[in-house]
């Protein structure tokens, strides 16, 4: 239960939280939950991401059942999908919905004096609290990144494209749209498309990781994959599977790493967003 | 009315204080001991410079470890909080930079407080809180006045604790966990101020600082760090709602000049965070340096580095302060790196811009720079709903892990990325919530530490690393400590960026490392995630 100084506050701000001027235009998206805390990670702060599961996940029954109750019964005055209405404020921001589980704070307010002298509710336990697991539901959409727009991401010309691919790009100097990259454009979604042409693999591009030749102070060289490269130590894998490591002092014995994606590194620091947008339109016809 | 003069008033206070008989008193602030660390910075400028150089460039090859302490969650006797009863569960990782007083180190993590015998490393005690869920990011440690320490839950209760047996002594809620506030800044002490902060940006919270009384807990003032109607800076947002859902979140220790009297709090990114639609302008104060009178809260200058920021790029880096004489003057400076890879130096009476400059290369999200010093931002490189290449992305050129100023080099020193992007925006409604964008794909070019010659903002060395942002320390002998990335805890030399010295820790250095002279030696200390190590010469 609220204790009456919560209560007190959340009624002042549910009802001064500021009405929307209009009903915006919304395009639909799919009230998906991600998982609950799986906010961290790049772009963190630094963090190791939830101490516990920040917001109840609620059953996907009762959201699906929630979504046209809330729209036949709160939709009016509280707009699409929560976010405020003509007449009645935002329910995601909202401290009623911050502070409600299983819709019993909800259905403690929506039917007190502050709500009925505006609009009386008529409506179950039962439907309410699937209004509240629905609410929940975009809370936790909010605290999420989203999703893209898979759709409206081919946005490029696909002739432009071919032209930067075989020109400036030098895209064919390594790759053919009749074998490595055949079927590509069945193969991934737009988006996926285009994260991949920028950089296929995910994270690091200098991370030291690659085709390795480590030239001992005799002149010996040595051929391998590097997979640790710092100031004090190399590590790298040689051709029968083994792994040694050889202690470096003042950049010795030398090591050159030659990274199999650089030309997608030089690439990546020199892509316009048009060029970027007409690779994707053109790989994207590679079906 | 002349007996009230400000330096009798002093004096009086500083005799009220002897008596009784501190641990810290404020002075011990301005003017640190060398056998004390008494703020997150090791003192209010946020140099992270110690005048110590018994550890030098031509014998620190010499350092070997004193001890390691393996850092227990386990709950001890002292226990707080509303929340479940805490569990064992969990490993440290340290993110704070531990305080020392009288040969104690204190350190923290989101729900945990440890008292460590400097000597030993043996664990005196350790205070848990139960906490509520909430995002737990990384602790940046205590605030210490007197015999009293301040601690910020990761669930936004300030907790004050005996500084002796880690007893509680009250708790105060600052923000409701509930509105996903979360709270992960060090109390900063200025004479009987413990400046606080909270942040929390995912569902559009109002963010602020306030000064709460030592002894009490009470609120002193509160600064909003969004102009909320009435301060000048509301008109840089287009309504009321979007003010009190704008973000800027306060999760990191700020600096203080004793003779301006002025407090430098670094604000976070403005909410939503990545799609500006329904907060047209520059939405002050986010992403922003604020000069506050701390001891009423009143703003006296501001300077935004990311106008209308839309890459999640927070201030959130230390605004070092420090005096240099540019073209012929002697000038009192904030500096700043920014995560958005431009290097700001201030003048930090006024917050006049004195030079603006790219740290990393490859930025191509600001059209230029204006002559007020601030970036012009290009609306083609905000989150685009068929996606922008944007550098850098949203973790930035740097980071939270602070840099260091040593005034022996001039230099400033930083640990760098060039990173790209693909921001996309993702709610494209006109009152969007929460994030509303992401991004994908993309990655770094290169990780570097990097020393800046803050009269020039060029680039004096570089150092190829493993990791970009990481946390640093400055002294006098000529070192810089910082890390690779890869497990190693270096001495640099910092005139050059030559590694002189290294260990190999369990896992690389993971918080801000500090340095003390204790029973006639120089300690130098860092935390490798759940492990402390100390190293002197034997």
């Amino acid at each position: 239960m609220l204790s009456q100084v919560h209560s007190n506050k959340l009624f002042a701000l549910a009802g001064s939280l500021a009405l929307f001027s209009m009903i915006a235009a919304i395009e639909a998206q799919p009230p998906t939950q991600p998982p609950a805390g799986a906010v961290a990670g790049r772009g963190g702060r630094g963090g190791r991401g939830a101490r516990g599961p920040r917001f109840k996940i609620y059953p996907e029954d009762a959201i699906n059942r929630g979504l046209p109750a809330y729209n036949s019964t709160c939709g009016y005055c509280h707009g699409e999908r929560g976010k405020g209405g003509k007449a009645g404020p935002d329910l995601i921001a909202s401290l009623v919905t911050l502070h409600d589980e299983d819709g019993v704070q909800f259905a403690e307010f929506v039917r007190g004096p502050q709500h009925s002298k505006v609009v009386k509710i008529d409506a179950s336990d039962s439907q309410i609290a699937d209004i509240a697991a629905y609410l929940h539901s975009r809370v936790i959409y909010a605290s999420g990144r989203g999703q893209v727009h898979v759709s409206e991401v081919l946005v490029g010309d696909s002739k432009a494209g071919e032209q930067y691919f075989n020109g400036a790009g030098g895209c064919n100097k390594c790759h053919s749209p009749g074998s490595d990259l055949k079927g590509v454009g069945a193969k991934y979604d737009p988006p996926t498309l285009q994260e991949r042409l920028v950089m296929p693999r995910s994270g690091r591009g200098g991370s030291g990781r690659g085709a390795a030749t480590l030239t001992l102070p005799s002149g010996e060289t040595i051929k391998g994959t590097s997979l640790l490269l710092t100031d004090f130590y190399v590590t790298l894998r040689l051709a029968d599977g083994s792994t040694k490591t050889w202690a470096r002092s003042h950049g010795v014995p030398k090591v050159e790493v030659t990274d199999p994606l650089q030309a997608h590194i030089d690439i990546m620091t020199r892509l316009s967003d048009i060029d970027m947008h007409n690779l994707t339109a053109y790989l994207a016809t590679l079906k | 009315m002349k007996s009230k003069s400000p330096a009798l008033l002093t004096a009086f206070a500083g005799l009220a204080m002897a008596a009784w008989s501190q641990q810290l008193p404020s002075e011990a602030i301005v003017h640190p001991k060398p056998d004390s660390w008494p703020t997150f910075h090791g003192d209010y400028s946020g140099r992270h410079y110690s005048p110590l150089k018994e550890i030098n460039a031509e014998n620190v090859h010499n350092l070997t470890l004193a001890w390691v302490n393996q850092i227990s969650m386990t709950p001890g006797e002292n226990i707080g909080g509303p929340g479940p009863a805490p569990s064992s569960s969990g490993i440290a990782n340290t993110r704070c930079a531990p305080l020392l007083v009288d040969g104690v180190l204190y350190i923290t993590e989101p729900n945990t407080v440890l008292a460590i015998d400097a000597r030993t490393g043996r664990e005196i005690w350790k205070y848990t809180w139960k906490g509520l869920p909430a995002f737990a990011l990384g602790n940046r440690g205590v605030g210490i006045y007197g015999d009293w320490l301040f601690f910020e839950t990761y669930d936004n209760h300030l907790v004050s604790l005996d500084i002796k047996t880690g007893k509680e002594r009250w708790n105060k809620e600052m923000a409701d966990v509930k509105r996903d506030y979360f709270s992960s800044v060090s109390p900063l002490v200025i004479k009987n101020h413990v400046i606080v902060g909270v942040g929390g940006d995912f569902l559009d919270v109002p963010n602020f600082a306030e000064a709460r009384d030592p002894e009490t807990g009470a609120v002193q003032w509160h600064f909003w760090t969004t102009a909320h109607e009435g301060d000048p800076g509301f008109k840089t947002w287009p309504n009321k709602n979007a003010v009190e859902h704008g973000g800027g979140g306060v999760w990191y220790p700020s600096t203080y000049d004793p003779e301006l009297n002025l407090l430098y709090i670094p604000t976070g990114n403005a909410n939503p965070v990545m799609a500006g639609q329904s907060r047209e302008g520059d939405d002050l104060y986010t992403a922003s340096v604020v000069a506050l009178n701390p001891d009423t809260g009143k703003m006296v200058w501001h300077f935004q580095y990311s106008p209308h920021d839309t890459h999640d790029w927070d201030a959130a880096q230390t605004p070092i302060l420090f005096d240099a004489t540019i073209d012929g003057k002697p000038r009192k400076l904030l500096a700043q790196a920014h995560r958005s890879g431009l290097f700001f130096v201030l003048d930090r009476t006024d917050g006049k811009s004195v030079l603006t400059a790219p740290f990393v290369e490859g930025l191509n999200w600001y059209k230029g720079i204006a002559p007020n010093g601030q970036p012009i931002r290009d609306p083609l490189k905000e989150p685009q709903v068929a996606g922008a290449l944007t550098s850098p992305n949203s973790s930035g050129s740097t980071g939270w892990p602070n840099p260091a100023y040593n005034p022996d080099t001039g230099l400033f020193y930083v640990g760098t990325t060039q990173s790209y992007t693909i921001f996309y925006k993702t709610d494209t409604d006109a009152q969007p919530e929460g994030y509303s964008g992401t991004e994908r794909g993309g990655g770094s070019v290169k990780t570097e530490l990097r020393a800046i010659d803050v009269k020039t903002g060029k680039i004096a060395w570089k150092h190829a690393t493993n990791i970009g942002a990481q946390s640093l320390l400055t002294t006098a002998g000529n070192l810089l400590f910082g890390s690779d990335g890869s497990g190693n805890f270096i001495a640099f030399d910092a005139r050059n960026g030559e590694p002189l010295w290294h260990a190999g820790l369990k896992s690389s250095p993971s918080n801000a490392p500090i340095t003390y002279m204790l029973d006639g030696h120089q300690y130098v200390l860092v935390a490798g995630g759940e492990n402390l190590y100390a190293f002197r010469f034997q």
